[in-house]
């Protein structure tokens, strides 16, 4: 039985959603997977939602929405030790996850994929009690995604300009310290490569990737804008790349651990991989 | 002779940069190239690569290793060691194919065990 959890997110995309839900209602009878469908508002969330598919005995809930609205339905289903299988159709055309998963934002293709049902165990991220998929951003977050800012992005470049380097201090595996001054550092466990030069994050290596952006002058932030505003940092020279199950963020203290900018935890803190593994339908175009 | 390149078929996987500085015992399944400070010891089953500033006060052990900066310690290398013009050894080397740039420093003692097949025939007594 599939549940479908459909999450609206911003005001902007509500206003096209009616729309949406009626096209992806279309193409699932079509496809032939059809299933109870719920809708998140203030009050539903997508928690909540969660909880009542895995109470009705779901063996399939798909999150129609954002990457955000996946990242919350895979941590209720790990906190409830669900057996379930995830799906996922993503709304926003830059959705990330969407492109390591290997789903298209096109409603049609993605519902292709979920019939397909080509289910892959993951590796998950672990910060405090909150586990991710993707990645936690260690001190302040670049920017990532549309390099819009300002012209040609410009607006964008000068703020990483401003950032101040801070000396991080890394344990790993318990076996050697790694420190170094850092504009930003990120523990990955699977990332968009689409684009990249230096393949990063895994998630069904059993290892999380660290990435640590040395200081870096004016002319070497303009030189390497490309990569910077994209966010694929380890495409700059001398980003160091290490591996690990076990990352214990010594210091600074109080340095913010965050995934999708939310703050989950502070230094001194540990990361690791997590025991629990997460099923989710996956595409042939998945990145790993 | 091995070249650094034929071990550049793919990035490394370990990177460690210039502005890292590492204590304790760094162990890859993969690939390693450092470019800053190790102090402790370094085990790889792939390729090492030490960059021209890099500074290592560690005991060694990879596949294969080409080396450009200063190495401070005993270096086990089961295949080809590379050591670049740039390179400073000092510690002793194990391996079974090695090549020095003129220009390095080395000092310490090399042995390299030689294969069963490549070992010399014992000259025929001379027959009166």
């Amino acid at each position: 039985m599939y549940f479908y959890i459909f999450d609206p997110g911003s005001d902007k995309e509500a206003k096209y959603f009616e729309k949406i839900q009626g096209r992806l209602l279309n193409y699932l009878a079509e496809f032939k997977v059809e299933g109870e469908t719920y809708r998140v508002t203030s009050i539903r969330t997508v928690e909540l939602l969660v909880e009542q598919a895995l109470n009705a005995e779901a063996k399939t809930i798909v999150m129609v929405g954002s990457d955000s609205s996946l990242d919350r339905a895979i941590n209720i289903v790990i906190a409830k030790q669900a057996d379930v299988t995830l799906g996922f159709i993503p709304l926003d055309t830059q959705s990330s996850l969407g492109n390591i998963l290997g789903i298209s934002s096109d409603l049609e293709e993605a519902t292709r994929t979920l019939a397909g049902r080509l289910g892959r165990n993951l590796n998950l991220g672990k910060v405090g009690e909150h586990f991710f998929l993707t990645q936690v951003d260690l001190g302040p977050r670049l920017f990532e995604g549309d390099p819009s800012g300002g012209f040609l992005g410009f607006g964008v470049l000068r703020s990483f300009m401003k950032i101040q380097p801070f000396p991080l201090k890394l344990s790993l595996e318990g076996s050697y310290t790694a420190t170094s001054e850092v504009l930003t550092a990120q523990i990955i466990n699977c990332r968009d490569n689409q684009g990249s030069r230096v393949k990063v994050g895994d998630p069904s290596d059993g290892l999380l990737d660290i990435l640590l952006l040395n200081p870096m002058s004016s002319s070497q932030m303009f030189r390497h804008r490309r990569e910077l505003l994209s966010g694929r940092f380890q495409d700059l020279p001398g980003t160091t790349i290490m591996h690990a199950k076990k990352i214990e963020i010594l210091g600074p203290k109080k340095l913010p651990l965050s995934v999708s900018g939310q703050v989950y935890a502070k230094a001194p803190a540990e990361v690791t991989v997590a025991r629990e593994k997460v099923k989710i339908i996956v595409g042939k175009n998945r990145q790993f | 002779m091995a070249r650094k390149d034929e071990f550049q078929n793919g990035a490394p996987e370990t990177i460690v940069g210039a502005t890292v500085k590492i204590e304790g015992d760094l162990v890859s399944e993969g690939d390693i190239r450092v470019d800053g400070l190790v102090a402790g010891k370094i085990k790889t089953s792939k390729n090492l690569f030490v960059g021209p500033m890099a500074k290592i006060e560690a005991d060694v052990e990879a596949q294969n290793a080409v080396l450009s900066g200063i190495v401070k310690g005993d270096i086990k290398v089961r295949d080809s060691m590379v050591v670049q013009e740039t390179a400073k050894i000092e510690g002793n080397i194990t391996c079974s194919r090695l090549s020095i740039a003129e220009g390095a420093h080395f000092t310490g003692s090399c042995t390299m065990p030689e294969k069963e097949g490549n070992l010399k025939q014992p000259l025929p007594e001379d027959e009166e």
